[in-house]
């Protein structure tokens, strides 16, 4: 039971920090631009942020 | 430019890191999202580097590290895990892997440790450095030398042989034959191997990194 208790709460910390490297690496990408960055990429890499935020807050949505 | 694949199950974060890494310079030759599609991957691309997830859906990333040195023993493996355990970084070092980087850590972190593995170095993540640094009960293996520790501690802190030799003013030889009589005396597997046995066995230490618990 309590071993269970352990995989799942690993399992909810490695997507977590998988999804926040995600919406981190994308933010700073987004934060040190310097304008060499189209307005395309800029737009799917803010995507890829609001995701992978989605993603969280679903993962905890979802967590006991 | 370093030419490598990415292995993870978190799709997110596979292609997110293959944006994320191609934008920092490095040319990602492809992904891959369980074992059997990454060793499909690197025997056609035949990359400089792979990063690999240590849990993966259809097996273990440190197994698959095993198999890909066999058949590329050229091939630089960085093993990336959400998992600060001790016997899976044993493991991952014994399988042969050059670098071992927890998914705690930032981008920049991550890239740092690729362009060290990538230069010929080798890398762990120094929220590991309370485990390799734990005494072990390895009394019997012999010491090192004055001139091993140093150039082990300057190879701890990701210099190349290249850029020892050049630090020490020996030849780039000189300092192989030092770290290869190391691996030797440590009973290694290789150099990030004899790495985490010289600072488990306190042989050499590394400074505290800014932000360390």
């Amino acid at each position: 039971m309590a071993d269970d208790a352990d995989a799942r709460l690993a399992k909810l910390v490695h997507d977590l920090r998988s999804s926040l490297t995600v919406a981190e690496g994308f933010a700073q990408l987004l934060a040190r631009d310097t304008g060499t960055l189209s307005p395309e990429q800029r737009a799917d890499f803010a995507g890829r942020v609001a995701a992978a935020m989605a993603d969280m807050r679903a993962l905890l949505d979802a967590a006991p | 430019m370093t030419k490598l694949v990415v292995i993870d199950d978190h799709e997110a974060l596979r292609s997110g890191l293959e944006v994320l890494l191609s934008q920092a310079g490095l040319d990602v030759m492809g992904a891959a999202g369980n074992v059997a599609a990454g060793l499909d991957l690197i025997d056609h691309t035949e990359p400089d580097l792979a990063l690999v997830d240590i849990r993966l859906p259809d097996g273990s990333g440190i197994e698959l590290t095993r198999q890909l040195l066999q058949r590329h023993p050229d091939l630089a493996v960085v093993l990336y895990t959400g998992d600060a355990d001790a016997e899976l970084l044993y493991e991952g070092l014994d399988s042969g892997a050059r670098g071992y980087v927890l998914k705690a850590g930032s981008m920049d972190e991550l890239l740092s440790a690729i362009n060290q593995v990538a230069d010929g170095g080798s890398y762990v993540d120094p929220r590991l450095d309370r485990i390799l640094l734990s005494p072990r009960a390895t009394s019997h293996v012999p010491q090192l030398s004055p001139r091993e520790r140093e150039i082990m501690h300057l190879m701890a802190e990701g210099h190349t042989a290249e850029q020892i030799g050049d630090k020490i003013t020996v030849s780039i030889e000189t300092v192989r034959t030092h770290v290869r009589n190391v691996i030797r005396k440590l009973q290694a597997r290789n150099r990030v191997h004899a790495i985490a046995i010289a600072l488990e066995r306190g042989e050499i230490q590394l400074e505290p990194q800014p932000g360390d618990g």
